[in-house]
């Protein structure tokens, strides 16, 4: 499966009426064509629990969240709130690792230095972790019941990535991220974190 | 006014925390009994990326941890304000203040004002207990302004008033 499959199965299936955060380098390539309005983190570690606080936030949509291996690998302390925040968001989070084994952004190395339980790590915290190898599979984690905590999708890529074409930067991002937010909600003013 | 009403006045809905010996009785008691979400974290960058996500909702998240905890930090700090425009509002302990005994704590002073300002984080050092909660109300009116993270730094008397 590549990361345009994965990307293309994930939201066909659980994108309609949802918030997205995306990791950086082809997965955020693969997501701004098919969901333009998806936050883009250029911050390794970050996509993971800035989503979380989406999620936490914005209880009356779904969050998906395009994190990747290196990404994920970078803040592990996130599992633990993962934990947390999986039980107070349920199936209103869907939090999917493309993993592709290396630091593609980063020249390609490998992501780590051994061999890598992801499900054993997640499950050392209580968090479900479905791992899927193909389309079908990714299909299949993504309709199953319990709702996985995390699916990690394994990804392969023979075509070199291309360079980033984004039409946002970070900032345009966050704006058009909080107002397709709005417009689900059915709000027409930002939110602004403001007393009155 | 106590941190327990400077948080209600506020409107906080959580808090991302990271316990520190100063902050850790006083903030426990404030958020006891109501409805914020406590969520304790074990890293700083988590708390900061988790309330930045909050607040991008409108939703209303406190980041409390000990000052040492910038620095653990300094890399989400550094990204999601300047190129994402995503902020947070932090309360800090402010180990390493004038007096503190602990051969450790020195360097926690030593580097907060300097990150503080090169982060570009606008913050009040507060030593009295009755600024406290005025000083939380003050910076999320900051924090909405969307500009950048605001912080504020409460010195160690301000917790052992609360104690």
């Amino acid at each position: 499966m590549t990361t345009a499959e994965a990307v293309e199965t994930i939201l066909r299936q659980v994108g309609q009426g949802a918030v997205v955060v995306s990791s950086l380098g082809r997965t955020a390539e693969e997501v701004f064509r098919r969901h333009p309005t998806a936050l883009f983190l250029d911050c390794l570690g970050a996509p993971t629990p800035v989503a979380c606080g989406v999620a936490l936030g914005a209880s009356e949509v779904h969050t998906v969240c395009f994190d990747t291996d290196g990404s994920f690998l970078m803040d592990l302390s996130t599992i633990l709130a993962l934990h947390r925040t999986i039980e107070l968001c349920g199936e209103r989070l869907t939090l999917a690792v493309l993993d592709n084994g290396i630091l593609e952004s980063g020249g390609g190395d490998a992501s780590r230095s051994c061999p890598l339980d992801w499900t054993g790590l997640l499950a050392s915290v209580g968090v479900d972790a479905v791992l899927a190898g193909s389309a079908s599979e990714l299909r299949d984690a993504l309709g199953r019941s319990p709702h996985p905590g995390v699916i990690i999708a394994r990804v392969e890529n023979l075509e070199p990535a291309s360079g980033p074409e984004k039409s946002t930067d970070g900032r345009q991002s966050r704006d058009r991220f909080v107002e397709h937010l709005l417009a689900l909600r059915g709000q027409t003013a930002a939110p602004r974190a403001t007393k009155s | 006014m106590s941190l327990r009403e400077g948080l209600a006045e506020v409107g906080i809905d959580a808090l991302f925390w990271v316990p520190d010996s100063l902050s850790a009785p006083v903030v426990r008691d404030a958020a006891e009994g109501t409805e914020i979400e406590l969520m304790q974290v074990s890293d700083e960058a988590t708390a900061i990326c988790l309330a930045s996500g909050f607040g991008l909702t409108g939703g209303r998240a406190l980041v409390v941890m000990e000052n040492s905890g910038l620095r653990r930090a300094c890399e989400v700090l550094s990204r999601l304000g300047p190129s994402h425009g995503l902020y947070c509002v932090m309360l800090l302990s402010y180990r390493g203040a004038f007096g503190d005994r602990q051969w450790w704590a020195d360097g926690h002073h030593w580097t907060m004002r300097p990150l503080l300002e090169m982060l570009g984080i606008r913050y009040e050092v507060i030593t009295e207990a009755d600024r406290l909660a005025p000083a939380l109300i003050d910076a999320f009116e900051m924090f909405a302004a969307g500009q950048r993270s605001v912080a504020v730094v409460v010195h160690p008397a301000v917790f052992e008033v609360r104690k």
